[in-house]
């Protein structure tokens, strides 16, 4: 006790005296100062990059490894780095022989030409600097800088300056994030822009949060007029799609068997609609998606005749391919670029640049919108949740322009599940679900099917899938046709905690649904965004029991918000109660003002969810 | 439409006569079989199968004498939409120094029925990348063109090496089925290798012979190839359950080691035909047993000789462990070899296990403290064969230091556990004491139970809240997992716990003992949350969401060992107090199985005003026989079952 009495002495002296000190070792490890000077040299780009990191103690050692980027388009070189102590003697110096080079393969790829150069400093006294300082260099480029100045999420910096220096006559734009405009210095022919920033409160991910990539301070430059591969200009929106147009010029000759077979799918189909479903189910059934990256930083798609010969590429080369086939066929459809992810990121319209990570097949025909994704083996005419609902760039010569991808509506998402539970009193009932799903969970069964053996799926679904506590018997995946934008999973099993005997009462538990774990308004800090509806529908039957009859009231309930809406009600059917739960939440953007009437309406239908509501007592005890 | 009417005939015609399945084995002919197999029938699951997958390994003169080539050539059916992942083919190699691995001659082909003939598509090779993994190992990738279920896909390549240490391993299954595997083994005079047949007891077929052809000639001997060639044929797809230490300890493999080398004037090495010899190798090794010297002489640089004087082995010996777990940072990298001279570890303070913990053993050794290698195998890496000394089975050192006559096991990465512990990660069998003139073997299971203790006062308060102390208690390898991911910082604690169940009330949360690592590690917290009220009664969970959930035993069968690592022990203790105007309405049934292998108590007693709810059960092996599976599973449905009880409270009338 008096120990810790002691401690707390000691604290809040501390506290007085060293306010510093004591903030800064809260964290394992901070970004004491990031710098970062871009500039032209024979209009080919030098970036001096600056790093200052302070590690406080030993979990703050991860980030004495330090990677740095490297690519056969943006060379490193100048690696300088050192250990510093806190009264600023150097204790050590990087040895070139300590760096080593590896690939740097993202996990979605097959490929890519990245690498890194990779270094560990440690010392073993805390706290401790690692300073260090390399120089990149740029040939072409689509950006002048992407600089966010955060080494890590969970790490602080406390100071971070970016300063471009170019001609006079260099036309650039820039978008801002989380960050104040630039000074603007001009002598004679040279335009210097310094933004400083910070970043130190610390963003941690939350249920249902915004990206979080765009919460931290970013400053994104890109020239006005640029040469990558070809020459190009971020003049406007449809200048940018002119030069990406180009790019793709003559990628688009099919090979002469290719045009056979082509011929050969859809002579016979009159409608067109038709036409783009029987290409897209040959583009589905004869190629497969494999991403590999190198060159011209993966914005040229590989040729419609190479994907023609392999059968396989990334969203680029699929989507192009598709293209040429609708063309030789006399549809016109356009490659577009989008920003896929879940949760949605917006794109900065007013800042023409490359902002899209995926490509997908915009197919107007007279009578139907036809959104086509050529890495998916899903539904025709599905966007799933990586791409509904957002600002698309369709790409067309002299017209490039945004369109809106069409949004998921509660009915595309719809889950909907039968469960029928038979009586056991010895801790075992038999439960069969019959279940139907959409949206999310539609594409992650797709995803288990084409990835997994049976052993494998088998494996997912008893230990992902099946409710927690259900020991899974059997089961069956299918879809009705392969077009269908929805998938069934029905499927035996057996649980203890169902039918609870108590004394002369049976307690009937609730088969709650499974939802998100919302932290409670004392601890939330940023908004919800909810990009798709959350629809769940249960229907459940509780077989009665012998011997006992009902003795709770079957009081229903509903709930109305504007976050969107819960009913439960019960009947009696044959020797069932039926049970029939629904949760709807609309897709919505909820600032964290709103937050605690929000986390109500979700709390209560946790509530609701979570209690008991039958029971059963003995007629004659 | 002719020839597929054919083909159909043709079909109709083979099917009446043949009944087994006669699959191509020659690369580049593809037959009617391996056309036509579209469902595996040994195994109807199967989302590919391999028709063949042979290989050689044979030496070519070169500069330095001999070089080593692996020649390789597979086929695979492609089953399945799943199946078509393995058309995406991985060829690791090394390099390194003066090895410098090279693949050469690869060709790869995917063939592919339609209308009525095959069609073959050839890889075009400027396809293919190489991903540099780290600083040794390359990857060379490519992605067959061409490939649907139903797709044939075949590649051969070749590897050359300078590393006659290590003649390539040959795995003859898979993850999935394999039809035909063949490795042939073409030996030369000079060098002779001892080989392990894993996971079958023998082969399909072998065979061994002179080579025919010409003889060969190094300096003045003049002789033949002897081939020796194994052959596995209908090989299931090898499986990986939950709760295994490792695939190495399964699948089906041989495994070569260089045993011999034989100079042309007929005087013979031994290289490594018996752990002496081994051991020998190791202590003459500039890695290994002169690293331990080069360390042993840097003691006083790093420790003042005066700290260590007058004081007892014991105490030597945790004043330099703590001095390495303080100073040094495991990087998460395996081995028996250290990485970097004993100075360059001190200055860069990162490095392999061999390196900390031979760097170790030095310093003990240093100052006066008995102290070896301990070679072992981690789970991750698998089983040892005792009775081959090959020193691949190894990839991990430990310290073993002798203090006071006794043998204590010591790790310098694992920083929060006893200095006479070992990570779990190494509790895998035996491990091989490195000392000259003697084979030793040392245990290193764990005996010791690791133990949670939650002991829980209950109390529902005028506002008909519940409210919870509870007080967690760990020890051993749970200790060490709460220091390692919970430690004494409160603030994460609390979000780590935060659950919609319960609010934990303000500063109520404590830890005990996070550095005090000879005690346990202590929790306790105060939990409000709401009472289950149905119909007026008062359901109670008495260990709330602290037992086991769910069986963690969800397959039906098992075809290995249940291997939980070490001896588990769980206990809890839950009071209740009785609020005003109730009365016990329910209490669940006493429970007990006692047995050598396991114990498992549930009881409850009444006080008219508190309840005491006691469970707890004990798993006393590591390692329970797959032959016991349903009895555990049915253990942990007993545990799920118990632990998750409802005590029921009914209102006095």
């Amino acid at each position: 006790m008096i120990n810790v009495i002691k401690k707390i002495l000691i604290l809040i002296i501390n506290c007085i005296v060293y306010q510093g000190i004591i903030k800064a070792q809260n964290f394992d490890a901070e970004l004491v100062s990031q710098k970062t000077d871009i500039s032209l040299l024979n209009n080919k780009l030098i970036q001096n990059h600056y790093f200052e990191i302070r590690i406080n103690n030993r979990n703050g050692e991860k980030y004495a490894k330090i990677s740095i980027p490297y690519s056969k388009l943006n060379q490193v070189s100048k690696i300088e780095a050192y250990i510093q102590e806190d009264n600023g003697t150097i204790i050590r110096k990087l040895k070139k022989n300590e760096i080593i080079e590896r690939s740097s393969i993202s996990d979605y790829s097959f490929y890519e030409d990245d690498f890194v150069k990779e270094f560990t400093l440690k010392n073993n006294t805390y706290p401790y600097t690692i300073i260090y300082s390399y120089q990149s260099f740029q040939e072409e480029f689509l950006y002048l800088g992407y600089w966010s100045p955060i080494l890590d999420r969970k790490v602080p910096t406390y100071f971070a300056n970016l300063t471009v220096t170019l001609p006079k006559d260099y036309a650039i734009a820039y978008s801002l994030q989380q960050i104040d405009v630039p000074i603007i210095d001009i002598f004679e022919n040279q335009v210097h822009y310094t933004w400083k920033t910070q970043y130190t409160q610390i963003i941690e991910p939350e249920v249902y949060s915004p990206v979080l990539r765009d919460l931290l301070p970013m400053v994104t430059l890109v020239p006005k007029l640029f040469k990558f591969e070809l020459d190009g200009s971020f003049e406007s929106w449809q200048t940018y799609g002119d030069w990406q147009f180009k790019l793709m010029q003559e990628l688009d000759t099919l090979p002469d068997n290719e045009k056979n077979k082509i011929t050969a799918l859809t002579h016979s189909i009159k409608n067109e609609k038709e036409k783009v479903r029987a290409l897209y189910h040959y583009l589905q059934d004869a190629t497969r998606y494999i991403n590999i990256s190198i060159e011209t930083g993966g914005l040229k798609p590989h040729s419609a005749s190479y994907v023609s010969a392999n059968k396989y590429g990334d969203c680029k080369a699929l989507t192009n391919y598709l293209k040429s086939m609708l063309n030789f066929v006399g549809i016109q459809s356009y490659y577009t670029k989008i920003l896929a992810g879940d949760p949605i990121s917006m794109i900065d319209k007013s800042f023409p640049s490359q902002q899209f990570n995926h490509v997908i097949l915009y197919v107007p025909l007279k009578t139907d919108t036809i959104w086509l994704d050529c890495t998916s083996n899903g539904a025709f005419n599905y966007l799933g949740t990586f791409t509904q609902n957002r600002e698309a760039f369709v790409v067309d010569k002299n017209n490039s322009h945004f369109v809106h991808t069409p949004a998921l509506t509660p009915e595309a998402v719809h889950e909907k599940r039968t469960i029928s539970i038979s009586n056991d009193l010895s801790h075992k009932s038999k439960i069969n679900f019959k279940n139907e799903y959409k949206g999310e969970m539609y594409e992650q069964l797709l995803g288990l099917e084409q990835s997994f053996n049976e052993e494998g799926k088998a494996r997912i679904i008893r230990n992902h899938i099946v409710d927690k506590g259900f020991d899974l018997v059997d089961y069956q995946v299918f879809k009705t046709h392969r077009d269908s934008m929805k998938i069934h999973l029905s499927y035996n099993s057996y649980a203890q905690n169902i039918y609870n005997e108590y004394g002369n009462d049976i307690v009937l538990n609730n088969l709650p649904f499974s939802l998100p774990q919302f932290e409670k308004p004392t601890i939330r800090k940023l908004p919800v965004q909810i990009d798709y509806p959350i629809y769940k529908t249960d229907s459940i039957y509780y077989e009665l029991v012998p011997g006992y009859k009902l003795v709770s009231n079957l009081s229903n309930y509903s709930l109305s918000t504007s976050y969107g809406t819960y009913n439960l009600t019960f009947d009696i059917k044959n020797n069932n109660i039926l049970m029939v739960k629904s949760l709807l939440v609309h897709s919505g953007y909820y600032p964290v003002e709103t937050y605690p009437d929000f986390y109500k309406f979700m709390h209560d239908i946790d509530d609701l969810e979570r209690k008991a509501h039958l029971v059963l007592t003995k007629t004659n005890p | 439409m002719i020839k597929i009417r054919i083909l159909s005939v043709l079909i109709f015609a083979f099917s009446l006569c043949s009944l087994g399945q006669e699959y191509s084995r020659e690369f580049g002919k593809v037959v009617k079989d391996d056309v036509e197999l579209t469902e595996y029938p040994a195994d109807k699951n199967a989302e590919a199968v391999v028709l063949f997958d042979m290989a050689k390994s044979y030496f070519v003169d070169s500069n330095n004498g001999f070089d080593l080539v692996f020649e390789r050539t597979s086929r695979i059916k492609i089953l399945t939409e799943a199946g078509i992942k393995w058309a995406e083919i991985e060829i690791p190699y090394y390099q390194e120094g003066n090895i410098y691995e090279k693949i050469f001659d690869l060709e790869a082909y995917s063939y592919n029925y339609e209308n009525g003939q095959i069609n073959k598509t050839k890889l075009d090779v400027s396809n293919s990348y190489t991903e540099k993994i780290n600083h040794y190992w390359n990857l060379k990738k490519f992605a067959l063109p061409n490939v649907k279920a139903g797709t044939i896909i075949e590649y051969r390549y070749k590897i050359n090496s300078q590393y006659l240490f290590n003649l390539r391993d040959w795995e003859f299954q898979r993850r999935i089925p394999v039809v035909y595997s063949e490795y042939e083994v073409r030996m030369i005079p000079f060098y002779g290798y001892t080989f392990l047949l894993q996971g079958a007891n023998k082969f399909s077929s072998t065979m061994s012979y002179v080579d025919k052809g010409l003889s060969r000639q190094f300096g003045s001997t003049n002789y033949n190839d002897y081939i020796n060639k194994y052959i596995m044929k209908d090989l299931p797809a090898f499986n990986s359950e939950e709760f295994i230490t490792s695939i190495n300890d399964y699948i089906i493999k041989i495994d070569f080691q260089l045993s011999k080398i034989t100079q042309p004037n007929g005087s013979k090495i031994d290289v490594m035909t018996s752990w002496d010899l081994m051991i020998k190798d190791l202590l003459n090794h500039a890695s290994f047993g002169k690293y331990i010297a080069k360390a042993e002489k840097l003691l006083p640089s790093v420790i003042d000789s005066k700290e260590l004087e007058s004081k007892t082995t014991q105490e030597k010996f945790d004043i330099i462990i703590n001095y390495v777990k303080a100073n040094y940072n495991w990087d998460k990298m395996d081995g028996k070899y250290a990485s970097k001279l004993p100075n360059k570890l001190i200055t860069e303070k990162v490095g392999n296990c061999a390196d900390i913990n031979l760097f170790t053993i030095g310093l003990l050794n240093g100052a006066g403290i008995e102290a070896y290698p301990l070679l072992i195998s981690t789970r991750e890496n698998g089983k040892i064969k005792y009775d081959y000394p090959f020193s691949h089975f190894f990839d991990y050192v430990l310290i073993l230091a002798i203090i006071d006559g006794q043998n204590v096991l010591s790790d310098g990465t694992e920083i929060l556990s006893l200095n006479n512990r070992i990570p779990s990660r190494c509790i895998n069998e035996r491990g091989l004491i490195v000392k000259k003139d003697e084979v030793k073997w040392v245990g290193l299971e764990c005996l010791l139970p690791s133990e949670i203790n939650t002991e829980i006062a209950m109390e529902i308060t005028k506002e008909m809240d519940l409210r919870s102390a509870i007080t967690k208690t760990s020890t051993e390898y749970e200790a060490l997992y709460c220091r390692n991911n919970y430690s004494d910082d409160v603030e994460s604690i609390k979000k780590k716990l935060d659950s919609k169940d319960f609010t934990i009330i303000d500063s109520t949360i404590s830890v005990q003992n996070q550095h005090d690592k000879n005690e346990p590690y202590v929790l306790s917290y105060t939990t409000l949350s709401q009472t289950s009220i149905i119909n007026d009664k008062i359901y109670l969970s008495p260990f709330l969401g602290e037992s086991l959930s769910e069986n963690p035993l969800k397959q039906p069968t098992r075809t290995y060992p249940i291997d939980m690592v070490y001896p588990t022990k769980r206990s809890f203790k839950t009071s209740i107090n009785i609020p005003e105007g109730y009365q016990v309405y329910f209490i669940p049934e006493e429970f007990k199985i006692s047995n050598q292998s396991f114990d498992f108590n549930y009881s409850v007693k009444n006080e008219q005003t508190q309840l005491v709810v006691s469970f707890d059960y004990y798993f006393k092996k590591s390692v329970y026989p797959d032959t016991d599976y349903s009895k555990i599973k049915y253990y942990f449905k007993e545990i799920v079952k118990k632990g998750n009880e409802k005590i029921v409270l009914s209102k006095k009338i």
